[in-house]
């Protein structure tokens, strides 16, 4: 017998895995890798920064475009289009619901991964075997690390979108809320170390400011730690102590915003 | 025994900014007995579709208690032994029918090989076996609606709940789903189910409670409807045009 | 009878738009060239925004704009247009930006310390730019010996220069001439030959071809400089004096003739007896 917590994850993914936005995702993600073909002869020496870079942000971006294209349209739609009431008559509770389908996208959000990664390696591979030369400070591990981090940001992220998608009636309103909090995660640790930077010198900024942003700060996902593009592009070795961590920060955030999602989707009437 | 209670449940409405309210059922109470088909009819927003959503749970009302086969709408097990066929059924357009059976089979219980065997028989009695790994975008109304009943219908359940099973039907599509209903009768199935064509109504129900704005008009058997003149008669006299 | 006049004229419309479309975009690319023209591109915004608006995708961007930079400085060399002062704070602010965004882009370092050395004189804003890249790119001794250098050739200052040279002997992949250089900078003081070396060694990781040709140009001048030099110092010692001008080197048949200098300058020979060009090594 196959568990009914299986069914619902798998019945989210394929769904998810037939939507034809994925294609143009994909395709998308592989024309900016094989660009990075072209684009990295444009280069004098910093080759394989030019080319982790080209295949990282490919990567990122496919993972972006699929949160906010696919995955929000995946539970605003279940509403929308009343297609919920097949998974609810079912014997699920309104977590279960929530949980399969975050579950389900992430399977989803997965395998597009492991794909990408693959693309990309063979497309790294091959960069790497015209330039060797320019390959001497290139790491597989803090590439592979880097994707990784990559990954556990696009878990929070989805957990932000899920956690919209409960409380907002539209799915516009999810993709407008998530957007913003995504920009405001990545860019909170710049602009609070701007802030405290110039307060230090200045003095401008008041107490209720500085309570303010620190408030923000706490509340706010800080999505820059996952970002390690850069350091993978010139193979700076990241501890595994810290990649531990981020491991941590993310699943307990998704934890909490999935909690409190599954909260208020219990209250939630679904017409 | 299988069997749902409705006890004074109200609903209201509240537009999203709180302003106007609008009363979707008042006071209702109802009882649907064990091995009985129950119909509910009323015009457009009279509150059928209101209180077959409460009992499957999807909204929660104000006042009043809800039991199905002695469980409450919020524990998921009520759900166990129910099939529910939604108004305008809609299902998930990149799946074909069989995944679809095979999920609402497996989240009820069935095994693979059982699963399998019902998907089949019940495809073929609906006649959409042939097109069964088709992906359900590319049906019809009328296909989507019989693909609705086979979900609710694919773990035999006990309690058996159709929002408007014949709405989007051409005539042999209707005659298919009494079909259905009538074999369901006969295996002792409890069915509720609600719609606004009298006429359908008149052939498959035992009993039948009229609607209209929220209240219970009242509930009336198969004899006494076929005493007095017909549902059209009756529903006539009971609800009156606004 | 209107109908049928419509469905056969559509596919004439269309041909005679796609004709109009062909006319328009070529009128347009002329009017954008001109366009281009006339607006230089010497202004970036501040690393403050830049970096906010490129989010987690700093490396990708600063890519971009290091690919911007040197096709601009790359298109300025193919017309052999003249550098301004403008255009060294251009390359510096853009240097400093992309090494905001990517603190160990290697290539937006050695691309802007070339371009300010050289071309425009700027040594301390090429340095400036050199002990950022120290602060991050730690163990390349790459850093440390561009710093060297500069002291050395460009600052005439030895001591710091061959301290910065045996700062960087001591990082791990530095070339094992590199300790020797050091130490013996002082002596090559007031000569050419370790910005030969310099070039030489530059010149063998470039790939780009125009940045080559401007290498090698710059190197070919160097070379003749300093085999002039030697000449000089030859005569020195038949003669005891040295000449006044080059053309004694070939009186006294040291040299068959001055070659040109490829920058379209003349070699002259200055008060302090050594050799240098009209061109200043700037292309005329």
């Amino acid at each position: 017998m196959i568990p009914k917590m299986v069914s619902l994850i798998f019945l989210s993914f394929k769904e998810g895995v037939r939507e034809r936005a994925l294609i143009g995702i994909g395709l998308f993600s592989l024309f900016m890798m094989g660009s990075a073909f072209v684009g990295v002869s444009l280069f004098m020496r910093d080759l394989h920064k030019v080319s982790v870079d080209i295949n990282l942000s490919a990567i990122t971006l496919a993972g972006l475009l699929l949160t906010f294209f696919v995955s929000i349209n995946l539970i605003s739609k279940d509403i929308d289009k009343h297609t919920i009431y097949c998974v609810l008559s079912k014997p699920f509770s309104r977590s279960q619901y929530i949980w399969g389908k975050y579950l389900g996208i992430m399977l989803l959000i997965v395998t597009a991964f492991c794909m990408l990664t693959l693309c990309s390696s063979v497309n790294l591979f091959l960069i790497k075997s015209q330039y060797d030369v320019y390959f001497q400070t290139f790491s597989w591990l803090e590439f592979y690390k880097a994707i990784y981090s990559e990954l556990l940001m696009l878990f929070l992220l989805n957990a932000i979108v899920l956690f919209f998608s409960t409380i907002t009636t539209s799915s516009f309103i999810t993709l407008l809320f998530s957007l913003s909090i995504y920009v405001a995660g990545q860019t909170i640790e710049e602009v609070v170390l701007f802030l405290k930077t110039r307060s230090a010198a200045d003095m401008a900024l008041s107490e209720t400011i500085n309570t303010i942003i620190d408030i923000t700060q706490y509340i706010l996902p800080n999505l820059s730690v996952f970002d390690l593009k850069v350091h993978a592009a010139h193979a700076i070795p990241i501890s595994y102590g810290y990649l531990f961590s981020i491991t941590c920060y993310s699943l307990v955030y998704s934890v909490v915003l999935l909690l409190s999602a599954s909260i208020i989707f219990n209250r939630r009437e679904l017409n | 025994m299988p069997e749902i209670r409705i006890k004074n449940i109200s609903k209201t409405y509240v537009s999203e900014f709180k302003r106007e309210k609008k009363i979707a059922v008042e006071n209702f109470s109802l009882t649907i007995h064990s091995a009985e088909s129950f119909g509910i009819i009323g015009r457009n927003g009279a509150g059928k579709s209101t209180t077959i959503k409460m009992i499957m749970g999807f909204i929660k009302p104000d006042k009043g208690d809800i039991i199905i086969d002695d469980k409450k709408p919020s524990d998921p097990d009520s759900r166990l032994n129910v099939g529910y066929l939604p108004e305008n059924p809609y299902f998930y357009d990149n799946l074909s029918a069989e995944e679809l059976l095979k999920f609402s089979s497996y989240t009820s219980g069935l095994d693979k090989k059982t699963a399998e065997k019902r998907i089949n028989t019940l495809l073929n009695q609906v006649g959409l076996y042939a097109v069964r790994k088709q992906r359900l975008r590319t049906y019809s109304k009328g296909m989507t609606q019989r693909v609705g009943i086979c979900f609710a219908l694919i773990h035999d359940p006990d309690i058996i709940i159709l929002d408007e099973p014949m709405s989007g039907l051409d005539p042999f599509g209707r005659k298919m789903v009494i079909d259905l209903i009538e074999d369901l009768k006969k295996r002792g199935k409890t069915i509720l189910f609600c719609s606004h064509i009298l006429n359908d109504v008149e052939r498959i129900c035992d009993r039948v409670a009229i609607m209209d704005s929220g209240t219970l008009k009242g509930i009336f058997t198969k004899q006494h409807v076929l005493e007095n003149e017909g549902m059209e008669k009756l529903f006539l006299t009971l609800v009156r045009e606004k | 009878m209107k109908k049928v006049v419509i469905i056969h004229l559509t596919p004439f419309l269309l041909i005679c738009s796609i004709v109009l479309c062909f006319f328009v975009q070529q009128n347009l690319s002329v009017k954008r060239e001109n366009f281009l023209k006339r607006s230089d591109m010497d202004y970036i915004l501040p690393s403050k925004v830049t970096g906010l608006a490129a989010m987690e995708f700093k490396g990708i961007v600063s890519d971009f704009l290091f690919l911007k930079a040197s096709t601009f400085f790359g298109g300025k060399f193919i017309k052999n247009e003249t550098l301004n002062a403008k255009h060294a704070d251009y390359i510096y602010n853009f240097s400093d930006v992309i090494t905001d965004l990517d603190p160990w882009f290697w290539d937006a370092y050695l691309f802007s310390n070339m371009l300010l050395t050289w071309d425009f004189g700027k040594i301390d804003q090429a340095n400036t730019l050199l002990f950022k890249a120290r602060e991050y790119r730690t163990t390349d001794f790459k850093v440390p010996y561009h710093i060297g250098f500069n002291y050395f050739y460009f600052l005439k200052d030895n001591i710091k220069g061959s301290q910065y040279m045996m700062e960087a002997a001591k990082l791990p992949g530095s070339p094992t001439y590199l300790a020797s250089l050091a130490s013996r900078l002082a002596m090559y003081q007031n000569q050419y030959k370790p910005a030969i070396l310099f070039l030489e060694d530059i010149l063998k990781k470039t790939r780009n071809p125009i940045l080559a040709k401007q290498l090698e140009t710059r190197l070919e001048a160097l070379t003749v400089m300093n085999s002039l030099e030697k000449k000089i110092d030859a005569f020195k010692k038949k003669f005891g004096v040295f000449p006044d001008h080059l053309s004694d080197l070939i009186n006294t048949g040291l040299v068959e003739s001055i070659p040109d200098d490829p920058y379209g300058g003349k070699y002259i020979l200055l008060e302090n007896k050594r050799v240098y060009t009209t061109s200043k090594l700037v292309y005329k």
